[in-house]
């Protein structure tokens, strides 16, 4: 019984953990709403609303992080997702997101890219990024 | 890619001793992205060799080349807002390897609701026309062939114009393409090819797409021309002749259950092709990695008969128009298994009622019923 209370438990910890769409302090983009966040990452726009050049990052395919981010904001589940990239990589329209890894591959590629956006688990957000939206 | 490093390590000393400024653009251009998909297909259906399908192109034998292909997509930043996809197909045809291009062109984002491809394009004739032979991105192994069969162009060479809406949850697309295109067709009176150019072609496409639904309406208008001309009295020779698309369709990929339909109507205006109206409804439902779908299509044709004075004309005229007559329906049970996130199972079963028309020299057309069961399983994968 004690296990299975575990288990829930840990479950629920990374089924409702807050999401973090961070990107690099330094390129001046102030906060994001629900809708921005959806259309950037799913390639419906390529500029942040202040007009500058946005480079999506994805977390892999694996990861909590990802399937959560994406059934929250797209309502989409990873199969989805990925039969959604198959469609607007084969007709040339859009490419995925490139996958970096977890958290810190994240935070370590904004660091270094201005222009990248990206999410983590909120417990992971460190003073290298800001946070422009939370998905609760 | 360690040798492309020391390739572009190469380059950059090659450049910064010649110092050719406009070459050195293009190692800041960033890389070419590379990604394709392979479907290997296997059907078989219960006709003998001498009344092979044409359209699937099984016999009572296993084939695995009928539409097994592979592709492979390069993708490149030229600049801030220009691109260059290329997507080359390599597939069976008749005795030899064909490899061909489907996509190739360059891209240029005007802003993010007005995007500009020159070159080659794939005009968005039906639902799924733009990512026809990625087995992995449908349900089915092949769309509907009483709808899909109905349009020999699958490119065209010229302009595609698309202008994006985006509202709050959804996109509305209008999509405006033009040029030329040429193709083959099998003759399906003696086997023999037949090549198809298609002049002044212009489209237009309109849809509405959500997170879980797309709904479109679509129309192309084309100048076909048949090349060489068979024999045939100059009433049923194609030269510069209209064929026109209308097409509507709706696609649903809503939780666990997936829904398609597409009505569409052929208009030629020489009668030796019919004028056909065609249409499909799929239902299908998922569970886990498994999709189970029911797929009902039909394709009905008209013909009108030859009003030469000249009996013998009007016989030949009227047998080649009997002969192009395209009657079919069919049901289609499929079953999908999801291997992985890249690749996918299909095993198909279809039972296909086609008409099959002849002319017996006087003004009647005898009509003979005629059961295709196709078996095919396929694998696709994309990469």
């Amino acid at each position: 019984m004690k296990k299975i209370i575990t288990i829930i438990a840990l479950l629920g910890s990374t089924l409702f953990a807050d999401i973090a769409v961070v990107t690099n302090p330094s390129n001046g983009v102030g906060s994001l709403d629900a809708s921005q966040v959806k259309k950037i990452f799913m390639a419906k726009t390529k500029k942040f609303p202040n007009g500058k050049s946005v480079v999506t990052i994805d977390q892999n395919t694996g990861n909590d992080a990802y399937s959560t981010f994406y059934k929250k904001i797209a309502g989409k589940s990873p199969a989805k997702m990925n039969k959604y990239w198959v469609k607007l990589t084969f007709t040339g329209k859009a490419e995925a997101p490139k996958k970096v890894g977890g958290d810190s591959d994240v935070i370590n590629t904004i660091k270094s890219n201005p222009n990248t956006i990206g999410y983590i688990d909120s417990s992971a957000v460190t003073g290298d990024v800001k946070v422009l939206y939370t998905v609760k | 890619m360690l040798q492309l490093l020391n390739i572009k390590k190469m380059k950059k000393s090659i450049l910064s001793l010649v110092t050719i400024s406009l070459l050195s653009s293009s190692l800041f251009a960033g890389d070419v992205r590379v990604g394709g998909f392979i479907n290997v297909v296997a059907g078989i259906n219960d006709m003998d060799n001498s009344q092979k399908d044409i359209i699937s192109g099984y016999d009572d034998k296993i084939n695995f080349q009928a539409h097994s292909l592979a592709g492979i997509q390069f993708n490149a930043d030229v600049a801030n807002n220009m691109g260059a996809v290329v997507q080359l197909i390599a597939q069976k045809s008749d005795a030899n390897d064909d490899i061909r291009m489907e996509w190739g062109y360059v891209s240029y984002d005007v802003n993010d609701e007005i995007l500009i491809l020159a070159g080659r394009v794939r005009p968005s004739l039906f639902l799924y026309s733009n990512y026809l032979d990625v087995g992995y991105a449908y349900t089915w192994i092949t769309p509907p062939s009483e709808v899909y069969y109905q349009a020999q162009i699958t490119n065209l060479d010229g302009l595609n114009i698309s202008y994006d809406l985006e509202l709050e949850d959804s996109t509305i697309s209008l999509n405006i393409y033009g040029g030329n295109s040429s193709g083959e067709k099998i003759n399906p009176a003696d086997n023999t090819h037949l090549d198809f150019s298609y002049d002044n072609i212009y489209g237009t496409e309109l849809s509405y797409t959500n997170d879980y639904m797309k709904i479109r309406a679509g129309y192309i208008n084309a100048l076909a021309t048949q090349n060489p001309v068979p024999p045939y009295p100059a009433e049923i020779v194609f030269d510069d002749s209209k064929a026109q698309f209308y097409g509507l369709g709706i696609s649903v990929d809503y939780e666990d259950i997936l829904f398609a339909s597409e009505y569409t109507i052929r208009d030629m205006d020489e009668t030796v092709a019919p004028d056909v109206t065609s249409y499909y409804a799929m239902l299908g439902y998922k569970m886990g990695d498994f999709t189970t779908s029911y797929t009902y299509s039909v394709a009905d044709s008209d013909m009108e008969f030859s009003t030469v004075a000249d009996l013998s004309v009007a016989g030949m005229v009227n047998g080649a128009r009997a002969s192009q007559l395209d009657d079919r329906t069919t049901n289609t049970l499929n079953v999908r298994y999801d291997l992985n996130s890249a690749a996918a199972l299909k095993v198909e079963y279809s039972m296909c009622t086609k008409t099959n028309s002849s002319f017996n020299g006087t003004t009647t057309l005898t009509e003979k019923d005629e059961d295709i069961n196709t078996l095919s399983v396929a694998l696709n994968v994309v990469f």
